[in-house]
């Protein structure tokens, strides 16, 4: 009942991005019409293409035309590749989620440890350490924290592979069975090929991987001294509970659901810096797309990475406070 | 003095307890004999509730604790840090606190926590284990124990959360119960039928109990033994009985005198001169000298002795007849 | 105990304060010197080009080097302050500006205003910001006015939240009712006896965002948004020094790179300065 309700209440958000969305492709400077139709194009032909775009419809007349297509899940054609919108991101998506999900991982569990070793020694090194990597994060421009790994890690030491896309170009690309090429290539049992790709993961994954970590660490560290100083805790401990039960069930577990929120919150980051950061490594997911077709004026697969990028923000959320509600008993009562 | 274990469950001598050069808890002695419900009296900030928590094991790591002897049945527990000790904590030694809705955990369910705490102790799994947790909660007189180990303390009356806290701290069957004012923040009708119940299953395990509370009444009610403290030091000792009758502290009778149930109408009422001294500050040797009408020059230069036939004792140099 | 916490928490990332935030405010004052008179400054022109003296490391006549086209990077990341601190400076006062005014709407009509407001703000921010800014760029075409005002809503609802919030709870105070009974009109009770107390707000709240859209708009440039190639800004000349890691050439893309990185550094600390000086009970 409650996870129905929580469900149902994702749905103005989503009715509020699909008319966000809609207003920006109306905003369009210029005539789309004479734009499709092409340069060479007479006055009848752009009518024509006007009529065929439904240009020549009153507004709401065509915002029931967008939802009528998004119902059929086409989000249009791409003027650059010919392909239609939905095939070419569903084709990048993978891509862009295992470099997402990847950095999401690394920046949760390194920074549930910094937060952790600051929270039990307020002011020791893994304390410092958070509040360097916090200020750090937020002023560090991540498409030049790419190219300074970048120089470092490739082009002094030798040790990362070039930055160019998922996989050297001597190995051959795995067969597409999750897209996620770590799987894939495991899958096929070809381990020459899954550390290849693991290599080519490692520095985008650590450039995006450092902006969530300074706001996990430090919910951690907050969230967790919280618990600590508590009366609970007092009580586990008066019990003569195993230090480790007395830190993970009842120390980390009540300051969990605020740390899950800021997990939240980094993923919606990490979603916006990843275009950035696919450029900067040759990335081919659907940032990179985006930012392709957006700079030779392709306008359909913008709009489409836009709405997709907006709709599994909203499905993150939703599933994390559905985790939340799993978790923290508390979360629950306000329904 | 060798220490009597046979009577004692636990004994302190001189035990100090300081932050820094401030000494909260002031060479105090204390014995617990066994079988018996004592009494540690005393307004709040009197340092009654961190006598409880060295005992518990949970003194705050803020603190340092000096004694000639503090020992449980032969168990040194003056270093908190040692691993024998550590088996006393929830295994022989239980404590139950004020506000138990704060003092369970809110994310698990209370069936969980008590199994946590047998599944440490007794070593139960399993099938063994949920049988035991569903007796520990019946045994404090929770309805449909079966059900309820599966609630969260935030679905529960805060009286029914101490029976909860008091399930899990009798679940071991240990010897020593600590209570740390129990029913501080609940309803009257409540707090009669917490101690009830936790008075019951003391004497019905032969277990000794540190009662600690600000509440003279409560402590004539259920107490066979009652100790004063006043600013870190222990005032009075003496059994209940022999307290009320005849108190011989000028402190205990200031005490008596202040509380609505000792005096016959509310004009009867005498407020006690003055409040607990700032402990930071230079303090006469009897901490009590200068709240108190009977002080003479010497209770600022030395420390009373403590005095008197066992279970009348007391530490004044100057006390009512 | 739990008020301890909280104030410990907010005010730790000064915990040295005063000292600590004088350091960010005069850094700051120096930013705002270099904007102003950096192309005066300037030792080279930043946009002649010389062959000759192309991609030059680092030297006592070039401190930065030189970049493919010979230009002095040093004159070029100083000229370049300007442009980055006004494409961040107008940003933040259009959103200051529009979120205050849609903020203290919501905050003083509540009820219904308050709920479409709420939905609309609670869209904007459902869009990662970088991705909203992409796509508001592709719906106003590829300028630096669409760089200007995507970097300005993705930072509004900030302003629209906080005043909201310091609007609705002063709404029912006995001297706002006094002054509705006075007949003065809710737009001035606002402007002029309400958003007075969150100057301080504002102000801490527009150190931090100008830090963050400077960010955004040289992220946006980097990807090749906005301000065009032969004028100076940091995000296109760190674009420009990417593809010259791999012959070594370093300078090209650090010393723009780290300037940046310096100016948002500095908008961010002097924020959190400004917080502490002007809130009491964070300290």
């Amino acid at each position: 009942m409650r996870t129905l309700k929580r469900l149902l209440s994702a749905i103005p958000s989503i009715i509020g991005i699909v008319i966000l969305t809609f207003v920006l492709t109306r905003l369009l400077p210029g005539d789309p019409a004479a734009y499709f139709a092409g340069p060479a194009a007479t006055p009848e032909s752009i009518e024509e293409v006007r009529t065929q775009l439904g240009l020549d419809k009153s507004l709401p007349a065509q915002f029931v035309d967008y939802i009528s297509a998004l119902a059929k899940l086409d989000l249009g054609r791409s003027l650059s590749s010919g392909q239609s919108v939905v095939d070419d991101l569903a084709a990048r998506l993978p891509a862009t989620l295992e470099l997402t999900l990847g950095a999401l991982i690394v920046a949760t569990m390194l920074g549930i440890s910094l937060g952790f070793g600051a929270a039990l020694r307020p002011g020791g090194w893994p304390d410092r350490l958070c509040d360097a990597v916090t200020v750090l994060g937020q002023a560090m421009p991540t498409f030049f924290l790419g190219l300074l790994l970048v120089f470092v890690f490739y082009y002094l030491l030798g040790w990362a592979p070039a930055p160019m896309g998922r996989l050297e170009i001597f190995y051959s690309s795995p067969t597409e069975v999750t897209g996620f090429w770590t799987l894939d290539t495991l899958i096929e049992g070809n381990v020459d090929a899954f550390r290849g790709v693991l290599r080519q993961l490692v520095l985008p994954v650590v450039t995006l991987a450092l902006f969530g970590l300074g706001p996990i660490a430090r919910m951690t560290r907050t969230a967790l001294l919280e618990v600590l100083r508590g009366d609970s805790v007092r009580t586990a401990r008066a019990f003569g509970l195993s230090s480790r039960k007395v830190l993970w069930t009842y120390a980390f577990l009540p300051a969990a659901v605020p740390i899950l929120n800021t997990v939240g919150m980094v993923l919606s980051f990490l979603l916006g810096a990843n275009v950035l950061v696919e450029k900067v490594f040759g990335w081919p997911g659907v940032g990179a797309y985006a930012i392709e077709s957006l700079l030779v004026s392709d306008f359909a697969p913008v709009q489409g990475f836009v709405l997709l990028m907006a709709v599994m923000y909203v499905a993150v959320n939703l599933g994390i406070d559905l985790l939340a509600a799993a978790i923290d008993p508390r979360t629950r009562v306000d329904g | 003095m060798t220490p009597d274990w046979t009577t004692n469950l636990v004994e302190a001598r001189d035990l100090t307890i300081s932050f820094g050069a401030t000494a909260v808890v002031d060479t105090v002695s204390l014995d617990l004999p066994k079988g018996r419900i004592t009494a540690l009296v005393g307004e709040s900030g009197s340092g009654k509730s961190l006598i409880a928590h060295s005992i518990a094991g949970i003194l705050t790591p803020a603190a340092t604790l000096q004694a000639a002897r503090f020992g449980f049945s032969g168990v040194d527990l003056s270093d908190a840090s040692g691993s024998g000790w550590r088996d006393l904590r929830g295994r022989q030694i239980a404590i139950i606190f004020q506000n138990p809705r704060a003092a369970l955990s809110p994310v698990r369910r209370i069936g969980q926590q008590i199994g946590d705490v047998i599944a440490r102790h007794r070593g139960l799994k399993g099938a063994e284990l949920s049988r035991a947790v569903v007796e520990a909660l019946a045994s404090v007189g929770i309805v449909d124990p079966e059900a309820r180990q599966h609630a969260y303390t935030g679905e529960l009356s805060g009286g029914m959360c101490q029976r909860v806290m008091i399930a899990l701290a009798l679940a071991c069957n240990p010897r020593l119960l600590i209570a740390d004012e129990p029913t501080t923040g609940l309803d009257n009708t409540t707090q009669a039928a917490i101690l009830d119940l936790v008075v019951e299953q003391i004497r019905a395990r032969h277990m000794a109990c540190l009662l600690i509370t600000h509440d003279l009444a409560l402590a004539r009610e259920y107490a066979d033994e009652i100790r004063v403290m006043h600013a870190g030091q222990i005032v009075e000792e003496a059994e209940s009985s022999r307290l009320f009758s005849a108190p011989r502290h000028p402190y205990t009778r200031a005490l008596l005198g202040a509380s609505a149930s000792q005096a016959g109408s509310i004009e009867a009422l005498e407020p006690i001169p003055g409040s607990l001294p700032d402990l930071r500050g230079d303090l006469p040797a009897c901490r009590f000298a200068d709240r108190c009408a009977r002080a003479e020059p010497r209770c600022r230069i030395a420390k009373p002795l403590t005095t008197g036939p066992s279970g009348a004792r007391v530490a004044c140099w100057n006390p009512v007849s | 105990m739990a008020e301890n916490m909280v104030s410990t928490t907010t005010s730790r990332p000064l915990r040295r304060v005063p000292l600590a935030g004088r350091v960010p405010l005069a850094l700051l004052g120096l930013l705002l010197m270099a904007g102003i008179l950096g192309p005066m400054l300037a030792p080279y022109d930043p946009t002649t080009t010389d062959s000759a003296q192309a991609l030059l490391p680092p030297s006592s006549e070039h401190w930065f080097g030189t970049d493919q086209l010979g230009r002095d990077v040093f004159s070029r990341t100083l000229v370049a302050t300007r442009t980055d601190l006004l494409v961040g400076a107008v940003a933040v006062s259009i959103s200051l500006v529009i979120g205050t005014a849609i903020g203290a709407v919501a905050g003083w009509r509540g009820g219904r205003t308050d709920v479409v407001i709420g939905r609309f703000i609670d869209s904007i921010m459902a869009f990662p910001l970088f991705v909203l800014a992409v796509g508001i760029a592709a719906g106003l075409g590829n300028s630096l006015t669409s760089v200007i005002v995507a970097t300005a809503i993705v930072n509004l609802p900030f302003y629209a939240r906080a005043v909201r919030f310091e609007v609705s709870r002063r709404r029912n105070a006995g001297w706002v009712e006094a002054a509705l009974l006075a007949r003065i009109p809710p737009s001035k009770i606002v402007a002029l006896h309400i958003l007075p107390n969150l100057v301080g707000l504002l102000a801490t709240q527009s150190s931090l965002n100008m830090g963050w859209a400077i960010l955004n708009a040289a992220g946006l440039s980097f990807i090749g948004l906005g301000i065009r190639p032969p004028q100076p800004e940091w995000g296109i000349m760190v674009a420009d020094g990417a593809s010259y890691i791999f012959s070594g050439e370093w300078w090209v893309f650090t010393f723009p790179g780290l300037t940046l990185m310096g100016a948002v550094l500095i908008f961010t600390r002097a924020g959190d300065a400004l917080r502490q000086l002007l809130d009491p009970r964070s300290k």
